[in-house]
C-alpha cells in the first residue's frame, strides 16, 4: 500500500516539475477549490496514550476545500486510521467469572468526518499556509484481542480537530501540489472495557503528508 | 481537470479499499501460553474441604485416549495440589471416601480441537466412574476454538449430593492451559502458569 502511494507521489511530482515554469513567488491562477489526498500518522495522547502507546503510519485522508472569500475555505475531511499494539502477558477479567491470561493486542479503527473551515494565508502563492478547524464526530472500534478472543465495543462521537498545515504547490501553472499539515485531535470517544481498561475522552496528534489537486 | 479529480478519488478509493480494520493475523495471534478460566459466581468455594484429584491425567487423542502419566504430568498435578492446598483444600487420595467436596479432573490434549460447548452440558473427557456420575456447566465454560495441541484442560467438580441439579454434578471453576503440555515448555513454565490459572480466580477462598 505504501509503494502504491510512493508511486503514486513520484508520478505527480515528476509531472509537477514537467510542467514547472520558473516564477516560484505566486501560482499562475486563482484556485475556486482544491483537494487533499494524504497519509496520515496518528501520535496517541493521555488515556488514548495508555491503551496503545505507539504511533501509528496506519491512516489516510480525503479532503476537500471550496474559497469562499478570499483565503477562506470550507470544505469536508473523510478519515481512515488505526493504532495498535501488542502487550505481553497480561489478564483479562470479565464480568462473569471468567479471565484469560495471554498476549494481548490492542487496536482501534477509527473513520473520522468533519465539516472544515480554513483560513489561507497567502492563497495565491505558491506555498500557502493556513489555519483550520474540523468539526464533526467519528465511528471507532476499539478492540482487545486475547488470541481467539476478539472483545470490542463500538462508538460514535464528537469531534474537534483544530489544525495548521501549508499547500506547496509544484509549479505556478500545475494543479498539483503537496501538504503538509499538523493537527491536535479531541473526541467524546471513550475505551471501557470492564474492570481491566477505562478512559475518559481520547487525544491525539495527526501528522497528514499528501497531495492536493487544485482546481481553478 | 475533471479527469483529475476522477482520477485522484479513484486512487484514493483504491488505497482507502485496501485499508482492511484488522491488524494481520501474523501481528496478533502468537501461538502460545494462554491461560483461560472461568467460575460460577454463586459458589463459596470455602465451603468446600477435601478433594481427590488421581495421579494420572487424562489423554485425549484421536488414536490412543486413556490414562497418561509421566514426569511432567507429575509436576503438572503436584503444582495443582500446591494450589489446592494454599486455598485450604485437603487431599483426599481415596476417590471413594464420601467425606470429598470436589473432584479435579485434569485432562490433556494432544491433537484434537475443542468446540463450543453450552450451560447444562459436561464437556469433559474425564470418565465418569472415576468421580462417580455425570456432571454439566451450570455457567458457559472458558472454551477455545482454535487448533489446541498440548492444551490442559482442569476441571473442579462439586460432588456434594445436596448440590446435585437434575441427577448430575455441577462443574464449579474449569480452566484450558494451552499448549502446556508441548513439550516445549519448562517445568518452571508449567507451574507458572497452573499458579496463574488459580491466582486469577477471584472467586477461590482468600482471592
Amino acid at each position: 500500500m505504501k509503494k502504491i502511494f510512493i508511486a503514486l507521489l513520484a508520478l505527480v511530482l515528476m509531472t509537477g516539475i514537467a510542467q514547472a515554469q520558473d516564477k516560484p513567488a505566486s501560482l499562475g491562477f486563482t484556485p475556486s477549490s482544491y483537494y487533499t489526498f494524504s497519509w496520515n500518522t496518528t501520535f496517541t495522547m493521555g488515556d488514548f496514550n495508555k491503551w496503545v502507546g505507539n504511533a501509528s503510519p496506519a491512516g489516510f485522508d480525503l479532503g476537500g476545500r471550496y474559497f469562499i472569500k478570499g483565503g477562506l475555505a470550507a470544505g469536508f475531511n473523510i478519515m481512515w486510521q488505526r493504532v495498535s499494539q501488542s502487550y505481553g502477558y497480561q489478564t483479562y477479567y470479565g464480568t462473569d467469572g471468567s479471565a484469560i491470561t495471554a498476549t494481548n493486542y490492542r487496536f482501534t479503527w477509527m473513520v473520522p468526518f468533519q465539516a472544515v473551515i480554513a483560513y489561507h494565508l497567502m492563497p495565491g502563492s505558491m506555498v500557502s499556509p493556513y489555519v483550520g478547524l474540523g468539526i464533526g464526530g467519528d465511528y471507532m472500534e476499539h478492540h482487545l484481542m486475547v488470541q481467539e478472543y476478539d472483545l470490542y465495543k463500538t462508538r460514535w462521537d464528537f469531534s474537534l480537530t483544530p489544525e495548521i498545515g501549508a499547500l506547496i504547490k509544484f509549479g505556478n501553472y500545475s494543479s498539483w501540489g503537496g501538504l503538509v499539515a499538523f493537527n491536535y485531535k479531541w473526541t467524546t470517544n471513550k475505551i471501557e472495557f470492564a474492570k481491566n481498561f477505562a478512559s475518559k475522552d481520547l487525544q491525539m496528534l495527526n501528522l497528514k503528508v499528501g497531495l492536493v489537486l487544485i482546481v481553478r | 481537470m475533471k479527469t483529475k479529480l476522477i482520477l485522484l478519488f479513484l486512487g484514493a478509493g483504491l488505497i482507502l479499499a485496501s485499508c482492511t480494520k484488522y491488524p494481520p493475523s501474523s501481528d496478533r495471534l502468537l501461538e502460545d501460553l494462554a491461560i483461560y478460566t472461568k467460575y460460577d459466581t454463586t459458589v463459596n468455594f470455602a465451603k468446600f474441604k477435601k478433594y481427590y484429584m488421581n495421579d494420572s491425567i487424562v489423554k485425549i487423542s484421536d488414536k490412543d485416549s486413556g490414562m497418561y502419566y509421566n514426569a511432567q504430568v507429575k509436576s503438572l498435578t503436584d503444582e495443582i495440589a500446591v494450589n489446592m492446598k494454599n486455598l485450604g483444600y485437603t487431599r483426599v487420595t481415596n476417590s471413594s471416601d464420601t467425606s470429598i467436596d470436589l473432584f479435579l479432573a485434569a485432562s490433556y490434549m494432544v491433537n484434537v480441537n475443542v468446540n463450543v460447548y453450552y450451560p447444562g452440558w459436561y464437556w469433559g473427557y474425564y470418565p465418569p466412574y472415576y468421580w462417580g456420575g455425570s456432571g454439566y456447566y451450570p455457567y458457559y465454560p472458558a472454551y477455545i476454538t482454535s487448533y489446541s495441541v498440548g492444551t490442559v484442560l482442569l476441571d473442579l467438580i462439586n460432588v456434594n449430593k445436596e448440590d446435585m441439579v437434575g441427577g448430575k454434578y455441577p462443574v464449579c471453576w474449569n480452566a484450558y492451559i494451552r499448549g502446556l503440555l508441548t513439550g516445549s515448555h519448562t517445568t518452571a513454565q508449567i507451574n507458572q502458569s497452573v499458579d496463574q490459572a488459580f491466582k486469577q480466580t477471584k472467586g477461590f477462598p482468600g482471592h
